[in-house]
């Protein structure tokens, strides 16, 4: 699960912008500002939001002796804060693209490739909505991508038959998932340590840092269904 | 006798006649400067320019340094009620021109301080205005910016040789970075070399502040965040159409980037430990390289730091 979901860390309020400061060649004086230290010359120009507003505040005092001028000047200029953190679900995007490619690379009996092909997702709002966003209106060959997400295993019972199932539940509610599409093609995805021995067919692990999958195949023939070339040269297992 | 008697009266003579020239021609530019600083004072900066270019060309004043001194304001005044800008804005260039000819020449205590605090003012409008390209940044101005920056460092440096320039160059750089950071994250539409470019152009922009200043918290902090972002733009990339060979390799290059940013985040984190905006980076970065022990410890950290307050 995406940590930035936690509701209390989304909520939270970071200081962020607080200031990026620069060293004002345009005043002669030394301003502070929501207290941050300034750098040993004193000379800084605040660096805030790039706002036109903000901008408009720029003062100039001007100073002219005679056909001279001695010209003081403070400015006040706005940069704001770079970027903000890009807050996708950075595991959830590539777990979607991952399940769509198992969807698309793989093949069930024939009474199944018809009607609309359904892929649940249990317990992972954020990776649903990133498949529903992304792929909600391909195909599956000749069939329609269906996307339900479903809060937990028990709501799986009531379902009509679903081709592909990812969860991310371990230990003994994945097995009693899987148990409880026994002998039916339906390709149960997970991403747990112990994924395979609980009957996941695909489970996502970590390595290098990377997202990749490994492939209880042997079950998948036992159970009608053909993993695809493709997405088998690519396992870790 | 007579004959040299003639020929030094005749010399002497003709000294005179030179001086007397000379003085009255004098009197006469000393006049006009006096004249063009008045029209000065009276704001008629573009008739005290007419009138005092002329007497600029003549021989007699290549050398007076008030001449030059009063011509300098002349040029630094209508280069500000003109509006001019650019590096090579020709009223700004004439009156740093003519304030370090008058310099050179000499000129009054006075005129000395005041043409030097002209100078300062000239300096720092070129960094004023590189500033300001940099606040409405477009695409393809860095080098203007870049040139802008460098007019004021030669000026400040002529002024003060001994003055450390490398913090401003450094808050340049960083503020390019962010600049090019803000034009990547916005909508334009752009050919995806445009994108990589501008995306190197950020990073190079930072690391330059960083060598300058490797303690800098924003820079350090801004440039984790562009690689990061970096990152999750290449994988949002990804569509329907992209191959699973394509996927892997995406995905590599999005991991690099995040493995990339790491450092940084570190680096300003470890200067400023209970920031929740790096803690937040940190939670996110290793989340995202699927360190989950660690994306949860910095995640403990802030639901901590958030619990205290």
């Amino acid at each position: 699960m995406n940590p930035l979901t936690s509701k209390e860390i989304h909520c939270m309020h970071f200081e962020r912008s607080e200031y990026v400061p620069i060293h004002d060649a345009t005043s002669r004086g030394t301003r502070t500002r929501s207290g941050t230290a300034l750098r040993d010359d004193g000379l800084r120009l605040r660096a805030m939001k790039l706002s036109k507003k903000m901008r408009s505040g720029a003062l100039f005092i001007a100073c002219i002796c005679c056909a001279s001028s001695a010209v003081n000047l403070h400015a006040q200029g706005q940069f704001a804060q770079s970027s903000a953190l890009d807050e996708s679900d950075t595991r959830s995007i590539t777990k979607a693209n991952f399940l769509f490619h198992f969807a698309a690379s793989n093949e069930w009996p024939a009474e199944f490739m018809e009607g609309p092909f359904r892929l649940a997702i249990i317990g992972n709002p954020s990776l649903h909505a990133i498949l529903a966003d992304k792929y909600a209106m391909k195909s599956i060959g000749s069939q329609s991508l269906e996307i339900i997400a479903f809060d937990d295993a028990e709501s799986l019972e009531k379902a009509p038959f679903t081709h592909v199932i990812y969860s991310e539940e371990s230990g003994e509610t994945l097995q009693r998932i899987s148990e409880s599409i026994q002998d039916q093609p339906v390709l149960l995805i997970s991403d747990a340590a112990d994924g395979l021995q609980n009957g996941a067919l695909i489970n996502f692990v970590a390595v290098n840092n990377r997202i990749r999958y490994e492939i209880n195949s042997e079950e998948a023939s036992k159970r009608d269904l053909l993993i695809g070339n493709r997405i088998l040269s690519w396992a870790v297992k | 006798m007579s004959a040299m008697n003639i020929d030094i009266r005749s010399f002497l003579l003709a000294g005179m006649l030179v001086l007397v020239a000379a003085c009255s021609s004098s009197a006469w530019s000393q006049g006009e400067v006096q004249r063009a600083a008045d029209l000065g004072r009276a704001g008629k900066w573009t008739e005290a320019k007419q009138l005092l270019e002329p007497v600029l060309i003549s021989s007699n004043y290549q050398s007076s340094g008030r001449a030059w001194f009063v011509m300098g304001f002349i040029h630094k005044e209508l280069h500000k009620s003109q509006g001019e800008f650019g590096v090579d804005a020709p009223e700004r260039l004439a009156a740093v021109a003519c304030f370090q000819r008058a310099q050179q020449l000499g000129l009054s205590v006075s005129d000395q301080q005041m043409a030097s605090e002209a100078l300062d003012f000239l300096s720092r409008s070129y960094f004023r205005e590189a500033i300001g390209m940099v606040e409405g940044f477009t695409w393809g101005s860095t080098n203007d910016i870049i040139a802008l920056f460098s007019r004021y460092e030669a000026l400040e440096l002529s002024l003060n040789p001994n003055k450390d320039l490398a913090p401003q160059r450094s808050d340049l750089n960083r503020y390019l970075g962010q600049a090019h950071a803000m034009l990547l994250d916005s909508e334009s539409p752009r050919t995806s070399a445009e994108s990589q470019a501008i995306f190197e152009a950020a990073i190079g922009h930072y690391r330059s502040a960083l060598e300058s200043d490797p303690g800098e918290y924003a820079t350090q902090y801004n440039l984790a965040i562009t690689l990061y972002n970096e990152g999750v733009r290449k994988l949002k990339s990804i569509g329907h159409e992209t191959s699973m060979f394509e996927l892997m390799e995406i995905q590599d290059g999005c991991v690099a980037l995040f493995e990339q940013s790491l450092a940084p985040m570190q680096a300003a984190h470890a200067q400023q430990p209970g920031r929740l905006e790096t803690l937040k980076g940190l939670m996110t970065l290793h989340y995202a390289l699927s360190q989950k022990e660690e994306s949860d410890r910095y995640r403990a950290r802030i639901e901590q730091i958030i619990g205290d307050r």
